[in-house]
């Protein structure tokens, strides 16, 4: 996918040298930028000056074509039909907002900048076009750029099962996770994720994850990309799977450190970090809350208040929680209170929280006395920082022996399993391989807690409504792979290959 | 034989007449590449008046502010390299040998300068300063700030009092100043001082529809991007 990397590094240079008035000239009536719609006649009279092809004014548009060659914008129109009604529905309204900080990076090179979200569907699909821009004052560390970068996401109207006849591998990745293990053991850069748990192929093509599919035995279900898209949320803005990328925390979890480290702000507390393109690792209702009109709800500082993993695990639903984003199968991302029931008017009987149905089971369980190598003997694993992995902890320094700025570990709340019981529970924890550090548990049955529901592998669950995913406190945070056959973003990897082009955080060695 | 005298007024009546020969003020240092940093923080509050203890002032809203304390944290000072040929700057940090992790909390109030400490400084010339506002415990509560006062609406005769806390970390990267020589500093030091603005952190805020979160959170937030980093080298 190189060509789509070099295709929004071209649209963002054109857009940081873009004129305002002639942009202006160029953007046309069809995308009703920040209002979360577009007029969609696709007439053409909205055309690029430049191309005569139609654009809408939120620039995810100028890629249409070029993520989707099949696709132009006359071909798209409002969206209708009760799939594609709820998508645009659920957009964010962005009327009139704009961002500011020292990380902003405006179009005419100023600090300011506005996000914009958009949507218009075909038969097939609905098109959510974005400028991937936050819809508050970003607050990941300042020291990294937020800048508009286009995107439009497909969402496929009606969901399709997985062939029976694919090809996939197996969820349990013994050899993957050894190797985890044994580069954990040494703090060796991995210069690939080691398991097949999700989805990455080299930029050469050479090498891979193995096959786009993976199974427990029973189903068959699509993987997640290792590092990058796997759902748009309301804002537009791409959730991004499970993982960071090769560093800091290799093809690990970036909620240990941003939130055990609430001071670094690697990731807000909204979840949100800029990189390539800003993401989302995790979702906070309370920052995706819309108002009346559909606009955001809340600021930062009440939303980033809220974000108490404790509080977030709770089973005390007390109200079904909104949409916040739409998988590239067709399944919407919901928050953490799901309704499993509903009485004959439609009220929710059978409100419950949400949990994910992995345990942090510990990196270590991989060690392997009869392996070749020999870092995963468990004498040296019990030797190296992963000899206290799961212990009991208050504070990280309980897991570092006083030193935290030389650790592996954090002190972090999470689900662990004890004595068949799964409980939320303070643990010194590594972030490094978050697929192998985790494990599913199966659960006869999903309720069987008061209060809670347990989701399956890919953070998914069968609820009242329909199937939907459930953002979580806990791994894997968004949907951990896909339940259905997703569109074609779900492996494309322009903004993970344009990360590290641009020298971010991935694969290889540390410079 | 020549007067000496005579001879010295001809000099220095040469000099003040050609131009040429005028000592022209020293410029600034260009950039700022030191072994050794002090960091210090100050608060300026400009045309604030000092009324019973208060730091009084009117905004660009033409609200009234008066703010009896201002307790303010700083966790993280670190000098940030300029960036080479304006390259995108995104994840993927790594921090700076300048680094300064600290917990100070100072009252803005008092108008103090305070030096925190010091650090290494690197070798590539430093462009932003990093601050971090984040958490650290005042009276057994971690905070990031808390600021008490009052402040009257435009045109309204009451005014209304406020205790408010933030809890949210806030990090900012103000821009550096024109740098000046400081005689005090030994050979390959800097200094390096962050000053803030009090009185223009409450501008562009309708302070009646702001819960006390979004208020303290908005004003420190604004001091932050609103500061300016002065910084001296050794001659």
């Amino acid at each position: 996918m190189k060509w789509h990397a070099w295709v929004v590094m071209v649209s963002l240079a054109t857009l940081a040298c873009a004129d305002d008035s002639g942009a202006d000239d160029e953007l046309g009536e069809t995308g009703e930028s920040g209002s979360g719609s577009g007029d969609g006649d696709g007439d053409g009279d909205t055309g690029d000056g430049d191309t005569g092809e139609a654009v809408g004014e939120c620039s995810g548009w100028d890629l249409l074509s070029d993520f989707y060659p099949d696709v132009s914008f006359g071909d798209l129109s409002a969206c209708s039909g009760e799939q594609a009604e709820a998508i645009e529905a659920s957009l964010m309204n962005f009327d009139g907002l704009t961002i500011t900080g020292d990380s902003v990076v405006g179009e005419d090179g100023s600090n300011t900048a506005s996000p914009c979200v958009e949507v218009l569907c075909d038969e097939d699909y609905a098109y959510i076009a974005s400028n991937a821009l936050p819809h508050y004052d970003p607050q990941a560390a300042p020291i990294f750029d937020t800048t508009e970068t286009p995107i439009v996401h497909r969402i496929p109207l009606v969901p399709v099962a997985v062939s029976s006849d694919v090809s996939a591998d197996d969820w349990y990745d013994a050899p993957g996770c050894e190797s985890a293990l044994g580069m954990a053991v040494v703090n060796m850069t991995p210069t690939m994720p080691p398991s097949s748990h999700c989805w990455y192929e080299t930029k050469d093509g050479t090498a891979n994850t193995g096959e786009h599919y993976v199974t427990d035995g029973e189903e068959v279900v699509h993987k997640v990309m290792c590092y990058g898209q796997t759902a748009s949320l309301i804002t537009g803005i791409p959730a991004f799977a499970p993982c960071e990328e090769a560093r800091p925390d290799p093809y690990g979890s970036p909620l240990f450190w941003a939130y055990d480290d609430p001071d670094e702000l690697f990731v807000d507390y909204c979840g949100t970090h800029p990189a390539a393109i800003t993401h989302n690792h995790w979702l906070n209702e309370v920052c995706l809350a819309q108002d009346a009109d559909d606009k955001p709800a809340n600021s930062y500082a009440t939303g980033a208040a809220s974000f108490v993993i404790e509080d977030l695990d709770a089973a005390d639903c007390t109200v079904e929680s909104d949409t916040l984003g739409w998988a590239y199968d067709g399944h919407p991302l919901e928050g953490g209170c799901v309704c499993m029931e509903r009485d004959d008017d439609g009220t929710c009987t059978d409100l419950r929280r949400a949990r994910s149905g992995y345990v942090y089971a510990g990196l270590a369980r991989w060690a392997n006395d009869a392996s070749d190598d020999a870092n995963i003997h468990t004498d040296a694993v019990v030797a190296s920082h992963l000899g206290v992995e799961l212990s009991s902890c208050t504070t990280r320094d309980d897991c570092c022996d006083g030193d935290t700025m030389n650790c592996r570990l954090y002190c972090h709340p999470l689900l662990v399993e004890d004595a068949g019981e799964v409980a939320l529970e303070q643990r010194c924890v590594t972030p490094d391989y978050s697929w192998c550090g985790h494990e599913f548990v199966e659960h006869d049955d999903v309720l069987e807690d008061d209060g809670y529901v347990y989701l399956d592998r890919c953070n998914g669950v069968e609820t009242a409504d329909g199937y939907v995913y459930a953002g979580t406190p806990t791994f894997p945070y968004v949907n951990g792979c896909y339940k259905d056959d997703p569109s074609e973003m779900a492996i494309d990897d322009t903004y993970t290959r344009l990360d590290m082009d641009m020298g971010g955080m991935g694969g290889g060695p540390p410079p | 034989m020549t007067n000496p005298r005579l001879l010295l007024g001809a000099v220095l009546a040469l000099v003040a007449c050609d131009p040429e020969l005028e000592l022209e003020p020293e410029p600034p240092p260009d950039s700022l590449i030191a072994a050794r940093i002090h960091y210090a923080l100050a608060s300026d509050w400009e045309e604030a008046e000092l009324v019973d203890g208060a730091r009084v002032f009117t905004t660009d809203l033409g609200y009234t502010v008066g703010l009896t304390s201002w307790w303010q944290s700083t966790t993280n000072l670190e000098l940030v390299a300029c960036p080479e040929d304006e390259e995108f700057r995104h994840a993927g940090h790594t921090h700076d040998v300048s680094q300064l992790v600290l917990q100070v909390i100072e009252n803005l109030v008092d108008g103090q300068t305070t030096l925190v400490g010091e650090a290494e400084g690197g070798e590539l010339p430093y462009c932003n300063l990093y601050q971090i506002m984040g958490t650290v415990p005042l009276d057994g509560v971690e905070i990031t700030s808390r600021v008490a006062g009052w402040y009257r609406a435009p045109g309204a005769a009451e005014a209304v009092s406020f205790d408010a806390v933030n809890t949210v970390p806030v990090s900012v990267l103000p821009e550096f100043t024109i740098g000046a020589w400081d005689e005090t500093l030994d050979v390959d030091e800097a200094r390096v001082e962050l000053v803030r603005y009090p009185a223009r952190a409450f501008d562009g805020l309708m302070l009646e529809t702001l819960s006390d979160l979004d208020l303290a959170f908005s004003a420190s937030q604004a001091l932050g991007w609103d500061a300016e980093v002065h910084w001296a080298l050794a001659r």
